[in-house]
């Protein structure tokens, strides 16, 4: 589970994010959604330990991430699959060694690598891309191999930063569905996004962040199915 | 560590073109390093063989007794101010006339022994205590005269070669190490420069791998590895070359100093000096090469968070 506890940043005078607390069981599905700059990612960052909160406290089932001291951050970051709108893939390296490398960071043996990105590759779709390079590769396979990367290490949580933003609404509409498909298989998943045509799609938990501060929690899911009750 | 090792590897062939020239400044450095080191061996070794030759005989008298020479001995041996002491018998003087006047039998055959005086040859700790050793000397019982060394002069004349030497070997060690200083100054500063333009170059690759959790030695060590390979090569290239160049030249060094060792007479002790100044310079390249990769990686491990 995670959770935000009355968590304030600050960078000097400006204020990323506001008395933000919400709660995010296991297996669920959760939008952050928001215009740009109203601190949907500063949630991400927060929860990657790229910074400590200023006030609040944030915790990732027993890990105090607030807390955490700078040698303990690896530990916390292996934990959470974290998918972004560069994709960060490293463009010397094929697809299979950029999954491999998370494997790698958590010091997963090298005889299991194969099997394991053989196995990620196939579920996200690009099992046939594995052995090029990402400057071969299209954007939404490129944003796929990432969420294979994200995926490889079997993380607690999978926290996908505006996953869609460099692609086209079918391709973006894709990347929705395998992430979906990634939480009905038990995973947290958790995606801030802007973009209008995913929010109004998104049958689930969504959670409105406007100038830092949180301004709603809303579960569509549920009021579709009190609609349909 | 098959990983790191792997992934240093690859860092080098990706940019070659520094490769090379780091490992060229460094092959430099240590070429420069191992002649310098030879050099200070060679003009240690000229010193010490100046300064341990018997620099003062004492001749005994013919009829010096047992007692008298033993007494002799035993006040020098424990003197402070000799550095060695010789006993040089008749018959030793007899068998170093010999040796002398083997070209003409004849001048050999028509002395005996007892005609050679025996002696006791004294080198000193320090020159300044010659003139009192001398004066000390002609007043004891069984010496009849006491000199210099012939061979390289009176006191005067030793004393201003070794003082000259001396100061040569001075200025050769204060040079040389800071010809060296100079040059290992200058490879880290190579070396700083060039894994600070590859780590920049790879920011992104580092930044990548924080977000994936790789810890701060998991980034470092191929780096580390890097940095180790251009000083292990660049050792290894200018340690090489010099000593190719020694050998080469060692046979004309060697008979020019005669009997002085400038270098080692035999090759295996040649190439035990040369493994010591290998080892040496292996451990000072690494921990030149270890120290900017680190200088350099710490500044960049500390900019991504």
């Amino acid at each position: 589970m995670l959770e935000f506890k009355s968590v304030t940043k600050r960078f000097g005078d400006i204020i990323a994010l506001e008395g933000v607390s919400f709660e995010i069981p296991d297996g669920e599905f959760v939008l952050v959604i928001g215009p740009s700059g109203a601190g949907k990612t500063s949630i991400l960052r927060l929860v990657m330990h790229e910074f400590a909160p200023t006030e609040g406290e944030i915790f990732l089932d027993e890990i105090a991430i607030h807390n955490l001291k700078r040698s303990q951050v690896p530990n916390l970051r292996q934990q959470v699959g974290a998918v972004f709108q560069d994709f960060k893939l490293l463009t010397g390296h094929t697809i299979s060694e950029n999954i491999s490398l998370a494997l790698a960071v958590k010091g997963v043996p090298a005889s299991e690598w194969d099997e394991r990105v053989f196995h990620v590759g196939e579920l996200v779709g690009i099992g046939d891309r594995l052995n090029l390079f990402p400057s071969q590769l299209s954007g939404g396979e490129l944003q796929r191999a990432s969420i294979a990367r994200a995926l490889v290490t079997n993380p607690k949580i999978i926290f996908a930063d505006e996953p869609t933003g460099n692609l086209d609404w079918e391709t973006a509409e894709g990347i929705m569905k395998l992430l979906s498909k990634i939480n009905e298989e038990g995973k947290t998943v958790i995606v801030t996004t802007h973009n209008r045509d995913i929010i109004k799609e998104h049958k689930g938990r969504v959670l409105e962040v406007k100038k830092g501060k949180l301004v709603s929690d809303t579960n569509t899911k549920k009021k579709h199915n009190e609609k349909a009750d | 560590m098959k990983r790191p090792i792997k992934t240093g590897f690859t860092y080098v062939r990706r940019a070659p073109y520094q490769a090379i020239s780091v490992v060229l400044v460094m092959a430099v450095t240590f070429f420069v390093a191992t002649m310098i080191g030879l050099l200070v061996y060679g003009s240690t070794k000229l010193l010490v063989y100046f300064e341990t030759r018997p620099q003062i005989i004492a001749f005994l008298k013919t009829d010096a007794t047992d007692a008298q020479i033993g007494a002799l001995e035993d006040t020098y041996k424990n003197d402070s101010r000799v550095r060695e002491l010789k006993l040089v018998s008749k018959d030793d003087a007899f068998a170093l006339y010999k040796n002398a006047t083997a070209s003409n039998p004849l001048l050999g055959e028509l002395v005996s022994p007892s005609i050679f005086p025996a002696s006791l040859e004294l080198s000193v700790t320090d020159l300044s205590y010659a003139d009192t050793l001398v004066s000390d000397l002609k007043v004891k019982d069984g010496v009849d005269s006491v000199g210099f060394t012939a061979s390289v002069g009176g006191q005067d004349q030793l004393s201003s070669v070794i003082n000259r030497l001396k100061s040569i070997t001075k200025s050769v060690r204060i040079a040389g190490i800071g010809a060296v200083v100079v040059l290992l100054v200058t490879s880290f500063l190579v070396l700083l420069v060039v894994m600070s333009m590859r780590i920049s170059m790879r920011k992104n690759e580092i930044e990548s791998l924080r977000m994936l959790g790789a810890t701060g030695a998991f980034i470092r060590n191929p780096i580390l590895i890097e940095a180790s390979i251009y000083a292990i090569f660049g050792v290894l290239i200018g340690w090489f070359s010099a000593s190719l160049t020694i050998m080469y030249s060692s046979p004309r060094l060697l008979s020019y100093f005669g009997a002085i060792e400038v270098l080692p007479h035999t090759l295996n002790e040649l190439l035990i000096l040369l493994g010591i100044i290998l080892g040496v310079e292996l451990i000072i390249g690494l921990v030149i090469a270890l120290f900017g990769a680190v200088a350099a990686v710490s500044r960049s491990l500390r900019m991504i968070q």
